[in-house]
């Protein structure tokens, strides 16, 4: 695990602008400042449409922005670095691959040897609650057991950051809980990064370090909320007083 | 296997209720059997010469088997090549189009004139309708990989011939096996033309030869053959394609 004062992304003033449909000038980001340290749980939450997505894919390199500077172990992110994790949505299984073999798709795609993970991956699907499973086919499962499967599957190759798109919002209250529970301890194993992108303030304060708030687009962080309630964190812990002020604090900064 | 038998029966039963509506009709009306023969006619005539029609329904089905062969080689070839390569779909796609679009009785002529009369010019008219469906439905398999898809595996730093050999191929099959029964009818379609305009055996040529010499009874008899064989051609193809790819209708279901 790396030692937690390093700092894995900045960005500093960061815009992006891109042309949307019909050639107008749409304008996603704009001064943008942030910081994400190694092992950090962030989650980014603001308005519908207010770039949330569009910053992730720039933690992922799949963009870059058009201004500013955004950097990554230091230096600026033209193309997907190593070591990033992904997880929709939508689970986006390989209808056609059982659930081991979903587990291990970037152990191929990044060419390195299938057995060495086999292992891990077991591993993984036993912490989310899988053991057995693994020789399924993705369409004989749940739609929160996919979930599982998407996250082991993001963190086999042991990325150095886990990024998340609103990876619970389809799925039933008590089934989004029960994968809190099991993407804090995947995150306490892993020692992996995590930016969370979602619309639950209760789902953003009960997993993260901090919560970064952003505007209305062009987005920009107007709120830090840092949540020091002692980890790991309980079913019953949303009722404290404490994880209430803290919720209470963030939704006061959403601007509608 | 009770549905399936299910299936049989209905189908059965109805060909003979057709059978019977036809029988009567053409008794109470008096056509004379040159124009429309009853099918009792039909199958006295299919019975006496059902050898030959039988040496001549292989050449038909061997025919449309090895159009079908070649067709799926084209398509998938042709598929892949554009849903992979945007100039490759610039420069072909409207080209496919185009020959789809032109009845493929206007090449046989030409293939005759080519490749003499006989099995090539009709086996060449069934590639020509098969590889159709298949190009255009691997085309879509490929195409239709969902963007979240794309962004996972290229942040994995995948290669889009990675993308392609572990995503967009495994994804194209059931489209693959879907145009298959279509292209197996149409494989059927361009044997049976071609043996009508460019051949000398073959269930379309003796079509050709009963029609010229007014034998009703024949001419019938052979289009029945030939609506048998289309349908078993098509079902075949059709438990195939959930025999290959079951995930793709159980994904629906499940949903």
């Amino acid at each position: 695990m790396p030692a937690a004062t390093e700092l894995l992304y900045s960005a500093r003033d960061v815009g992006l602008r891109y042309k949307g449909a019909g050639g107008s000038n749409v304008e996603a980001l704009r001064h943008v400042d942030l910081d994400l340290k190694a092992g950090e749980f962030v989650s980014i939450i603001g308005p519908s449409g207010c770039g949330k997505t569009t910053l992730l894919k720039m933690f992922s390199g799949l963009i870059t922005p058009s201004s500013g500077r955004f950097q990554f172990k230091g230096e600026a992110l033209k193309e997907p670095p190593e070591g990033i994790g992904m997880a929709f949505q939508d689970p986006l299984l390989l209808p056609w691959r059982n659930v081991i073999d979903n587990v291990l798709l970037p152990i191929e795609v990044l060419r390195r040897p299938r057995r060495d993970y086999v292992d891990k991956a077991l591993d993984l699907l036993r912490i989310v609650g899988l053991s057995g499973f693994e020789k399924k086919s993705a369409w004989q499962l749940s739609g929160g057991m996919r979930q599982r499967v998407n996250l082991c599957r993001a963190l086999i190759a042991d990325p150095v950051v886990l990024l998340l798109d609103e990876p619970f919002g389809a799925l039933d209250a008590f089934t989004r809980e029960d994968l809190w529970i099991v993407l804090q301890e995947l995150h306490g194993r892993t020692g992996s990064s995590i930016v969370l992108i979602t619309h639950q303030l209760s789902e953003a304060v009960f997993l993260s370090d901090r919560v970064l708030v952003l505007s209305k687009r062009p987005g920009h962080v107007v709120h830090e909320e840092r949540i020091d309630i002692p980890k790991p964190r309980m079913p019953d812990t949303p009722l404290t007083p404490q994880f209430v002020q803290h919720v209470g604090n963030i939704r006061h900064r959403i601007e509608r | 296997m009770r549905f399936q038998m299910n299936i049989l029966a209905e189908t059965a039963l109805s060909l003979l209720l057709a059978g019977v509506v036809w029988e009567v009709c053409v008794r109470l009306s008096g056509v004379p059997s040159y124009i429309l023969p009853a099918p009792s006619g039909v199958f006295i005539e299919a019975r006496s010469v059902l050898p030959i029609l039988g040496q001549h329904a292989w050449v038909t089905v061997s025919g449309t088997l090895t159009s079908l062969l070649l067709g799926a080689a084209l398509g998938i070839v042709l598929g892949i090549l554009i849903g992979y390569s945007t100039i490759a779909s610039k420069l072909l796609y409207p080209l496919l189009g185009g020959f789809h679009a032109v009845p493929v009785s206007a090449f046989i002529p030409i293939f005759a004139v080519w490749f003499g009369i006989g099995t090539l010019p009709k086996v060449l008219a069934g590639v020509l309708i098969a590889f159709f469906p298949i190009a255009v439905n691997v085309v879509t398999g490929l195409r239709t990989i969902e963007p979240e898809l794309w962004e996972m595996m290229r942040s994995l730093r995948a290669s889009r011939i990675q993308v392609l050999w572990k995503v967009g191929i495994p994804r194209a099959i059931p489209y693959f096996f879907a145009s298959l029964k279509i292209a197996a009818a149409g494989a059927f379609i361009g044997n049976v033309v071609g043996e009508m305009i460019a051949a000398g055996a073959g269930l379309g040529y003796v079509l050709l030869i009963a029609t010229n010499r007014m034998e009703m009874e024949l001419a019938f008899a052979t289009l029945i053959i030939l609506l048998l064989l289309g349908m078993l051609i098509f079902s075949a193809f059709d438990a195939l394609e959930k025999w290959i790819a079951p995930w793709a209708f159980r994904s629906q279901e499940s949903e």
